[in-house]
């Protein structure tokens, strides 16, 4: 589904990514882990679109596409979803009227009719319920004066609203109490299936303990320096990064 | 008019024939028109016109206003343009085409709704009294043009504790109307404890110059729900004087949408004469291509325990410029005013230009005043976020612009205005850009 070869990103010509290869298929869940700065939430930017990352080597093909050819809501319309680290407060515009928004531009690239009002209410406040919001946020600003955890579930929202076949979450699970973390894994593990690929970043192994992956990266200095199955997490949780990024400098 | 001439001689021009049409018109008014048009003659022959020095005029050039024709007299009869009104708003309307009373309600209990040339006895007695006793020509020379070519007018009185039903001003445009001057003139006076809300609309995009002058005296304890739509872009050139003045615990509520044309400006003068008054007013303004929009607000605060809320939200995209000039100025004894201005703007391309300036005068001791003004551009971090989510650009834009003025359309008094706004203005947003010529 996913293959980045070789990817190389400047931002304002710093480099940032330096030489990261990745393939991902169909039904994976891989988790992507790291110190600070090195360079996780860059590669969600870049697979999202972002303005002002410049992809100086290598490539991003989706679905045998040039990823880094489309807009971000291209992208969107083919199934790519970011959940952002840090959401975006949009005072005014009610989280209501931007769910129906999105779900609607979907539908409409997919060809499907734009959802009647009652049902997408209906569906809104069911997911809300999923994600152990009240129904009340759809009526607030997108994200407005929302809490962490809340902007969190928010954005887990948003992913089950809009089914994406690629989903990368940012570190969704940061500053979450274990419920709030038992809620994103169900989240995902509802979404998880064999035609979607989920893209982990995560600081910690313990988000792991609820959602298994398939494979477990780590990413240092802007590429990927070890990779391994689910075992390397717990590895990494005893021990650091530091033996890693020793070995790998 | 040659194409060389000077703006200084371009002024003289306008100035000899605008005396010429005043001299010209008949002589047989009511003497209340008869004194204000004279009134306004002599004012106007001893008044410059804004030249580019000119502080208040700063950023509205008066060319536009000078063009060949624009003080030609309109034809008398053209065809009556389509004025069809926002569904679902139920209000009796007064049309005014090319400057020219039209059409009129019918009459209602209370509420006399006339012609200034077929006021009766007791309406004729307001005219006298009231009528150019709000609209101050000092310093204001096309008040005075307006007042000294002051053929008709229309009245709208409504008696003590009438609560009157809605009405509509319409001020059109014909469409078969060559370049002419129109000079509107409308008189607004609600008794002690009337209330009325009032919808004014300005409709038409020909290059005809439409100079508006509307007085509304709002007397102790009345109300007034004032609501201006001024929404077509093109190539008028409108400018509109409205002074209000608010009596003891009266109301008064202004809300616009508006939109730039190729010279559009408002100068709105609201007194607070008398304790206990209340104003509101807001401004949701979206200019587009090269068009111009200018508001001079003043807002007098002359008597003590008033108090005064002014929000303004402005989109201005391309080559556009939007203007607002909020002064308010609180006079001495006027303690205990509480007065508020908030005017945010957003510019939608780097061509656009928007001007805001606050301007406070302040001679009371015991007041609460606060001013904020902002220019800014749409939060290229709330635009990603919308089009990861696969809303494209141009919506995502308008969501977000929207967001920006809902605050504004939301406090239309009226629902079935307030729904109909929306749409327009967005259509506006959305309309392709206009070639922009080299
Ligand atoms: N907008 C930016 N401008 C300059 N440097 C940036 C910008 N965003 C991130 N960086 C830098 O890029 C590196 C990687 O950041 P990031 O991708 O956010 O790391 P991570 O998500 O792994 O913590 C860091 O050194 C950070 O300072
Ligand atoms: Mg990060």
């Amino acid at each position: 589904m996913l293959k980045i070869s070789n990817l190389h990103v400047t931002i304002a010509g710093e480099t940032i990514l330096n030489g990261l290869d990745l393939e991902i298929a169909a039904g994976e869940v891989h988790a992507i882990m790291g110190p600070n700065g090195s360079g996780k939430s860059t590669l969600a930017a870049v697979l999202s679109g972002r303005e002002g990352y410049e992809v100086t080597e290598g490539s991003i093909e989706y679905f045998g596409e040039d990823l880094t050819a489309l807009e971000p809501e291209e992208r969107a319309w083919r199934g790519v979803f970011l959940a952002f680290q840090y959401p975006v407060e949009i005072p005014g515009v009610t989280n209501m009227e931007f769910l129906r928004a999105s779900v609607d531009a979907l539908r409409a690239h997919r060809g499907e009719a734009a959802t009647s009002a009652v049902d997408f209410m209906k569906l809104a406040r069911a997911t809300c319920k999923q994600v152990g919001l009240d129904t009340d946020f759809l009526k607030r600003g997108v994200n407005e004066g929302f809490s962490g955890g809340e902007k969190k579930r928010n954005e887990l929202l948003q992913m089950l609203l809009l089914e994406p076949k690629l989903a990368v979450l940012d570190e969704t699970d940061s500053g979450l109490d274990i419920d709030a973390l038992g809620v994103v894994a169900d989240g995902v593990n509802t979404l998880r299936s064999a035609e979607r690929a989920i893209i982990l970043i995560t600081h910690y192994q313990r988000l792991l303990n609820h959602i298994v992956p398939d494979r477990v990266h780590v990413l240092s200095g802007g590429r990927i320096i070890r990779s391994g199955g689910k075992e390397l997490a717990l590895e990494l949780e005893e021990k650091g990064y530091g033996w890693l990024t020793e070995a790998a400098a | 008019m040659t194409m060389a001439s000077t703006l200084e001689q371009r002024l003289d021009e306008f100035t000899r024939r605008a005396r010429e049409r005043s001299e010209a018109l008949a002589a047989d008014a009511l003497p209340a028109l008869a004194a204000l048009r004279e009134a306004g003659r002599k004012t106007f022959a001893t008044t410059s016109l804004p030249g580019p020095k000119t502080e208040s005029w700063k950023y509205s050039r008066v060319g536009p206003l000078l063009e060949e024709g624009l003080l030609d007299r309109p034809q008398a009869e053209t065809a009556v343009p389509d004025v069809t009104g926002i569904e679902s708003f139920d209000a009796g309307r007064i049309l005014i085409v090319d400057g020219v009373v039209r059409d009129l309600p019918a009459t209602a209990d209370g509420i006399t709704v006339t012609r200034f040339a077929e006021a009766g006895a007791e309406a004729a007695a307001t005219l006298g009294r009231e009528l150019g006793q709000l609209a101050d020509m000092s310093e204001r020379p096309f008040v005075a043009l307006n007042s000294g070519l002051i053929e008709d007018g229309v009245l709208i009185h409504v008696g003590p504790d009438v609560q009157a039903d809605s009405l509509e001003l319409v001020i059109a445009q014909s469409g078969d109307a060559g370049p002419h001057g129109a000079h509107p003139r409308v008189l607004v006076v609600l008794e002690t404890g009337a209330s009325l809300t009032l919808l004014e609309r300005h409709l038409g995009t020909r290059a005809v110059f439409t100079n508006s002058v509307i007085e509304v005296r709002i007397r102790d304890e009345a109300r007034l729900e004032h609501m201006r739509l001024q929404l077509d872009a093109g190539a008028g050139r409108s400018l509109t004087a409205l002074d209000v003045a608010v009596g003891r615990n009266a109301r008064y509520d202004l809300q616009q949408a508006l939109a730039g044309s190729t010279f559009r400006r408002n100068e709105i003068r609201i007194r607070c004469e008398a304790p206990g008054g209340e104003v509101r007013v807001g401004g949701a303004t979206l200019t587009r291509n090269r068009s111009h929009l200018d508001t001079q607000m003043c807002l007098e605060h002359i008597a003590p325990h008033c108090s005064s809320n002014q929000v303004f939200r402005a989109l201005a995209g391309e080559r556009s410029k939007t203007v607002l000039n909020g002064r308010i100025h609180i006079h001495p004894g006027a303690q205990k005013t509480a007065a508020e201005l908030s005017s945010r703007n957003l510019l939608l391309s780097h061509d656009a230009e928007i001007d805001t300036k606050p301007e406070l005068e302040i001679y009371a001791d015991d007041v609460k005043c606060a001013h904020g003004a902002t220019v800014g551009r749409l939060d290229e971090r709330a635009l990603f976020y919308l089009r990861s989510r696969g809303v494209a650009e141009t919506q995502a834009r308008m969501l977000l612009s929207f967001a920006f003025l809902t605050a504004v359309v939301d406090a239309f008094p009226v629902a079935a205005v307030r729904d109909a706004v929306r749409p327009v203005l967005e259509a506006a947003f959305l309309a392709p850009a206009e070639a922009s010529r080299p």
